[in-house]
């Protein structure tokens, strides 16, 4: 999932940024408000962390011409005022969630996690698909009771591709939710990472879960061939 | 108080009242004299005529009563009745109508006035009489004419009766007339009654239509929309600056949690955990700082800094704040310009400093990069003045009345936290503390900080508490 993080805050924005990595996020930051609605409507998010006092810009105001611009990513506000009118007002805005300052960082992670599932609209944690277990949850996966140990970049693209079950995804789609802005974008590494995630993930001598669609990108089927 | 309405109505109806009741009085009084004259001319006319019937022949008085057709009694008409009177008071002629008794007979000159009397007969009947005094030949005869006046009392008491009426009817009226003008009028009040209480903290950019109100009204309507305009803006102060102190406090504290978080979650990380206790220690400092300042603004603003008042040269002392601040690559960007100072200022040092410091602090950290600030200082009779002038090309004039609210940045530039953002409030404040003025103004595209120290400051000597040794940042 690649996350827009607007916090005007260095230290604060550093250190979300840090954790949010190591939790297997794609993260960029933005810590002015024209820079970050600039972002917003140059890259597909598909989360924003908002903060609402930001110099430049205020978060408010970021939102609302984001919404205007039929940009539809899900956005978390971030800010020091609880008051209900504020929230109220910050949802009326197009918010999809609130959480307020000083907040817990594993609360960060879990509202983060639930508005990405939201995203590909999955009450249900648990996603199963030819003998492979995955609970996007706790961010494990299974195969017939034994676990998988993925890296978090090789996790991020199974669960992409899970999410976009049926659909073929292209390189530049991958590299966009599953990469943040410091990625080459000349690099192979997308093929690299689809090569590692298969040999971890598919049976021996059973075709791959994660199928090669040529010139066009890749496709986990809704039940594979 | 009672309602405005209320007392207008009850104010008016007696006002109503009291001029209907002198109308109807004065009225019936005049209905009654011009009644009551009337009465005495038909009286007198008929006296006179009785007058002509005393005759004088052969050395005697002679009544002609042949010719009296009158008096005459008839029970559904006025009662009348006739004496005549020789000079020596015996009777020449009484009116067979007359019984009883006669009248009382006034003293009376031959040939004067007539002279006219209200009596009670015996048989009780009231009566309007003319008394004459003539002489038939030479002898003065008196002549007395008496008229009931039942008919005319009864004609009085009708008229007076139907004079209260009317002014009773005409308050009637009055009160449904009054009520429904004065609900009218009113009006205009409770529409603006009415708007006004629409109006609450969330509607505060509401104004009244001044053109919509009556005259009378409008001053009112001018001081509502200017009072709401203050309060407007101090609303809008108040939630700039609960945000700004919710945005400095709790942000530092989501810092902390992060880092913690951090440190705790990825402990076999060293260089993770060695740069959040390093972020820890920062955040800490920062709030260290952060409440020194809001301390000193608390302690100024509630005058409990104890002054320390000294004889200073205020060039020296400006001097001495540049020369700490400026770093060899940064001396081009601080100029002072004084112009002949000769007379010390006395005041408190560290206040004067930390003003002169945080001024000289603002210009540096506000200005562009490539641009110069300028400390200028100069005298008159009256102050001695630190100006303190950059340019500053982002702010407006409306920006002016929050220049020194705390926490207020034009523009956060991200990634400074060293800025508070209290510098010009704490600076205001201790101005203020000792009696100095601070403000600030923008002329082409520069932002100048003008101190003004009055030759003399007051000497405040502030409470002798703990604030006696607590430094100024």
């Amino acid at each position: 999932m690649r996350i827009l993080l607007v916090e005007d805050s260095q230290r604060l924005r550093r250190t979300m940024t840090e954790g949010l990595r190591r939790e297997g996020f794609s993260v960029d930051t933005a810590a002015e408000g024209n820079e970050a609605l600039q972002q917003a409507l140059e890259q597909p998010y598909d989360l924003i962390v908002l903060d609402l006092m930001l110099p430049g810009l205020d978060g408010l105001s970021i939102l609302q011409k984001l919404r205007e611009a039929g940009n539809a990513a899900h956005v978390l506000v971030l800010t020091a005022r609880a008051a209900v009118e504020d929230r109220v007002r910050g949802l009326e805005l197009g918010a999809d969630d609130y959480l307020v300052k000083p907040f817990a960082f594993e609360e960060l992670v879990a509202r983060i996690r639930a508005l990405g599932r939201r995203s590909y609209q999955r009450k249900n944690p648990v996603v199963e698909l030819a003998g492979l277990r995955v609970n996007v949850s706790n961010r494990t996966v299974e195969r017939e009771g034994e676990s998988i140990e993925l890296t978090r970049k090789e996790y991020a693209l199974l669960e992409y591709l899970l999410h976009n079950r049926g659909v073929v995804v292209s390189r530049d789609q991958i590299e966009a939710h599953i990469y943040d802005d410091r990625v080459d974008p000349t690099s192979n590494v997308v093929d690299v990472l689809v090569c590692n995630l298969r040999r971890k993930i598919d049976r021996p001598g059973a075709p791959s879960v994660v199928q090669t669609r040529r010139g066009m990108g890749y496709l986990v089927a809704e039940e594979p061939a | 108080m009672t309602s405005i309405s209320r007392q207008l109505t009850v104010g008016l109806l007696i006002g109503m009242a009291l001029i209907l009741g002198t109308v109807a009085a004065v009225g019936s009084l005049l209905v009654r004299h011009a009644g009551q004259e009337y009465f005495d001319d038909i009286v007198e006319d008929q006296a006179r005529a009785h007058a002509g019937l005393v005759q004088f022949e052969d050395g005697a008085v002679l009544f002609d009563t042949s010719s009296v057709t009158r008096p005459r009694f008839r029970p559904d008409d006025d009662r009348e009745f006739l004496l005549v009177l020789r000079p020596d008071g015996s009777v020449l002629h009484r009116s067979e109508t007359i019984a009883g008794g006669d009248p009382p007979i006034l003293p009376q000159g031959i040939d004067g006035p007539p002279r006219f009397f209200d009596a009670t007969l015996a048989d009780g009947a009231h009566v309007r009489g003319v008394q004459l005094k003539f002489l038939a030949g030479n002898e003065a005869v008196t002549l007395v004419f008496l008229r009931e006046t039942a008919e005319l009392r009864r004609l009085f008491r009708v008229l007076t009766a139907l004079g209260w009426s009317g002014a009773l009817l005409a308050l009637l009226l009055a009160a449904v007339l009054v009520r429904v003008v004065v609900r009218r009028s009113l009006v205009p009040l409770s529409r603006l009654a009415d708007a006004a209480s629409e109006i609450d903290e969330s509607r505060l950019d509401r104004r009244f239509e001044r053109a919509t109100f009556p005259r009378e009204l409008r001053p009112i309507v001018r001081c509502l929309n200017s009072l709401l305009e203050r309060l407007e803006a101090a609303f809008g102060r108040e939630r700039r600056f609960i945000d700004n102190v919710a945005h400095e406090l709790m942000t530092p504290i989501a810092e902390l949690r992060s880092s913690v978080t951090l440190a705790r979650r990825w402990q076999d990380d060293p260089e993770l955990v060695t740069r959040s206790l390093t972020d820890i220690d920062e955040v800490a400092c920062h709030q260290e700082r952060l409440i020194r300042v809001l301390l000193s603004i608390t302690r100024a603003d509630s005058r409990r800094h104890t002054l320390d008042v000294e004889t200073l040269d205020l060039e020296q002392l400006v001097e001495d704040v540049l020369s700490s601040r400026l770093s060899s690559e940064e001396v081009t960007r601080l100029r002072i310009d004084s112009e002949g100072l000769t007379r010390p200022v006395h005041t408190d040092r560290a206040a004067l400093t930390s003003i002169v410091t945080n001024l000289i602090a603002n210009a540096e950290a506000h200005m562009p990069a490539d641009a110069q600030a300028v400390v200028r200082l100069r005298q008159d009779t009256e102050a001695s003045i630190v100006t303190v002038s950059n340019p500053a090309p982002d702010l407006r004039p409306e920006d002016l009345p929050s220049l020194f609210e705390p926490f207020w940045r034009k523009s956060q530039t991200p990634g400074e936290p060293q800025h508070l953002g209290l510098g010009l409030c704490l600076a205001r404040s201790l101005a203020e503390l000792v009696g100095a003025r601070l403000e600030a103004r923008l002329e082409g595209g520069h932002i100048a900080m003008i101190l003004t120290l009055p030759r003399e400051l007051p000497r405040r000597d502030g409470r002798a508490d703990s604030a006696r040794t607590s430094a100024i940042p």
